[in-house]
C-alpha cells in the first residue's frame, strides 16, 4: 500500500487465533495501518504459546534455566507481575499448565474441533504464585521447573496501548481488547458497544470484555480460576471494564469476573484509583445471550477479514 | 634422603586429602545468600515460596546499541505524528523491541519512588465515558475474546 494522502482509515484483520481486529485512526495514512497490522503479527509470532519456535514457547521450554530475553518479553513478563498484584493474584500467567490440563493445549479451533479426551476427575495443576515462580531480570528471565507462562489477554491489552499511543487521535480493537486515544472521528468522542449492548462515548480509555461466553469447547472454557486451577465457575458470563488503558481494563474485567457479581463492584472500586472510571456492564441473563450473540457475529466478521497476506491489498476507507 | 616409590605414592595421598579438606572447609566457611532461588517451589502457598529472594521485576533491559539513536530520536519526537515517521522505516520486530525498550525505561524511571506499576504508567490521561443517545450505532464492539 502506497497512500501518503492522510485522512481518516479504517481496517479490520483477524490476528490471535481468528479474532477481529480493527485500527481506526483519523488522519492517518494507510503506510500507518500497515504499520499497525505488521506489528501485531509479529508481536503474535513472537509470543504465541501455539508455535514450539516462538520466543514465549522457547522461554517455557528452557524452565528452571535463566536464559536471555528480548525486551519485548522482559517487558511484557514484567506487566504480567504487575498484573498480577493489580489482581490479587486473580490475573495469573502461571496458569498455562492448568489452562493445558483443562483441554486447550491446541489452537481454539482445533479445541473445538477434537476436544480432549479428559474426565472431571483429571487431576488439575495447581496454579502456583506468579512471584514465586518468575524471575525477571534487565536482559534475562526465568520461570520454575514445571511451570510455564501464558501472556494471555494480557499482552493484547499492552499492544493495544502501545499501538493506540502512535496516534493522537485513533481507536485499536485486538480481539476485544480497545483502546481509544482523542476525540474520535467526530470530534465527540469514540462510540464503542460494551457487552451488553450498552454504546458509550469515551475519549482516552481503555476498554475490555472478559467472560466465559467465548472461547468454549466441549467440557471447558479459557477463563482459568488461579485458586481452584479448573475454568472459572462464575455467575458473570461477560463482564466489560473501562480504564484508562487497555491493559488495565483487561486485568479489571478478568479480575472482577472471577469474583463474580457479589463482590465485583466494591472490587472495581477500589483499583479504579483517582481519574480512573470503571463501568461493570453485564452481569445477568439477557447479557449473556446478547454476549452470545455479540460474540457470534464477531466470530462471523472475523471470517470476512483480511490475514497477513492480504496486508498490502487491505482496502482504506473513510470511517463514518 | 632418597624416598622409595611407594613412600612418594603415601606422601602424595595424604597431601591430596589435606588439601580437598582445606578447600572443604573454606568452602563451608563462606557465606551464602540466605535462599537459594535456582528451583523455587510451584507451590505457592508453601512458607519457603513467600520469603523467596526474587529481584525486582523493574528492569529496563538493553537494546540493540545500533538503534539507541532511533531512541533518542524518538524521545525527542513531540507529537505522534512525528514518531510515526521514525518507526515507519523500521521492522516490525524493531519497533515493538523499541516500545517495549521506551515503556520498561519509562516504568523504570518513575519506579524509582513508587510502586513498579507498568498497567498505569506513563500518559496517565483520565479516561472521559458518557453515556451515548439510544440510537448511536457503535463504531467499535468490545466483547469476550
Amino acid at each position: 500500500m502506497s497512500a501518503t494522502t492522510r485522512s481518516d482509515i479504517r481496517h479490520v484483520f483477524t490476528a490471535f487465533g481468528g479474532a477481529r481486529c480493527e485500527v481506526i485512526a483519523c488522519d492517518a495514512n494507510g503506510d500507518d495501518a500497515s504499520a499497525v497490522i505488521a506489528d501485531t503479527y509479529a508481536f503474535e509470532r513472537r509470543l504465541t504459546r501455539f508455535d514450539a519456535q516462538s520466543e514465549l514457547s522457547r522461554f517455557n521450554a528452557a524452565a528452571g534455566t535463566r536464559i536471555s530475553v528480548s525486551p519485548l518479553l522482559a517487558e511484557l513478563l514484567r506487566v504480567c507481575v504487575d498484573a498480577y498484584d493489580l489482581s490479587d493474584g486473580l490475573v495469573n500467567a502461571a496458569c498455562l499448565p492448568a489452562l493445558i490440563a483443562a483441554g486447550y493445549d491446541r489452537t481454539i479451533t482445533e479445541t473445538r474441533r477434537h476436544p480432549a479426551n479428559r474426565t472431571p476427575t483429571t487431576r488439575r495443576p495447581d496454579v502456583p504464585a506468579l512471584p514465586s515462580v518468575l524471575e525477571v531480570g534487565a536482559t534475562w528471565a526465568r520461570v520454575a521447573t514445571g511451570c510455564a507462562i501464558d501472556l494471555g489477554g494480557v499482552g493484547k491489552g499492552w499492544l493495544a496501548d502501545r499501538l493506540c499511543e502512535r496516534f493522537d487521535n485513533a481507536a485499536i480493537n485486538l480481539g476485544g481488547d480497545v483502546r481509544t486515544r482523542g476525540t474520535g472521528p467526530n470530534g465527540t468522542g469514540w462510540n464503542i458497544a460494551l457487552c451488553t449492548g450498552r454504546v458509550v462515548t469515551v475519549r482516552d480509555a481503555g476498554i475490555a470484555t472478559s467472560g466465559t461466553s467465548a472461547r468454549r469447547w466441549h467440557g471447558g472454557h479459557h477463563l482459568i480460576d488461579p485458586r481452584t486451577g479448573r475454568p472459572a465457575q462464575t455467575d458473570i458470563t461477560a463482564i466489560s471494564v473501562i480504564a484508562d488503558t487497555a491493559l488495565r481494563a483487561e486485568i479489571l474485567a478478568k479480575g472482577a469476573c472471577l469474583l463474580g457479581t457479589d463482590a465485583a463492584d466494591s472490587w472495581l472500586q477500589t483499583r479504579g484509583g483517582a481519574g480512573r472510571e470503571i463501568i461493570r456492564a453485564a452481569a445477568n441473563l439477557a447479557a449473556t445471550e446478547r454476549a452470545r450473540q455479540s460474540a457470534c457475529a464477531n466470530e462471523g466478521a472475523a471470517k470476512l477479514s483480511i490475514g497477513p497476506d492480504d496486508l498490502l491489498a487491505a482496502t482504506t476507507g473513510r470511517v463514518m | 634422603m632418597v624416598l622409595s616409590t611407594r613412600s612418594l605414592k603415601v606422601l602424595s595421598g595424604v597431601g591430596a586429602v589435606a588439601l580437598c579438606g582445606v578447600s572443604g572447609l573454606l568452602v563451608a566457611a563462606d557465606p551464602k545468600p540466605a535462599t537459594a532461588p535456582l528451583q523455587p517451589p510451584v507451590n505457592g502457598s508453601s512458607s519457603s515460596a513467600a520469603s523467596l529472594d526474587i529481584p525486582p521485576s523493574c528492569g529496563s533491559g538493553t537494546l540493540d546499541p545500533s538503534w539507541l539513536p532511533i531512541v533518542q530520536q524518538l524521545r525527542q519526537a513531540t507529537t505522534a505524528s512525528a514518531r510515526r515517521t521514525i518507526l515507519s522505516p523500521l521492522s516490525p520486530t524493531q519497533r515493538l523491541e523499541i516500545e517495549a525498550y521506551l515503556r520498561a525505561t519509562a516504568r523504570s524511571a518513575s519506579s524509582a519512588s513508587t510502586i513498579c506499576d507498568g498497567t498505569g504508567a506513563g500518559d496517565s490521561i483520565a479516561p472521559s465515558v458518557v453515556e451515548a443517545p439510544a440510537s448511536t450505532q457503535p463504531l467499535i464492539n468490545t466483547y469476550v475474546s
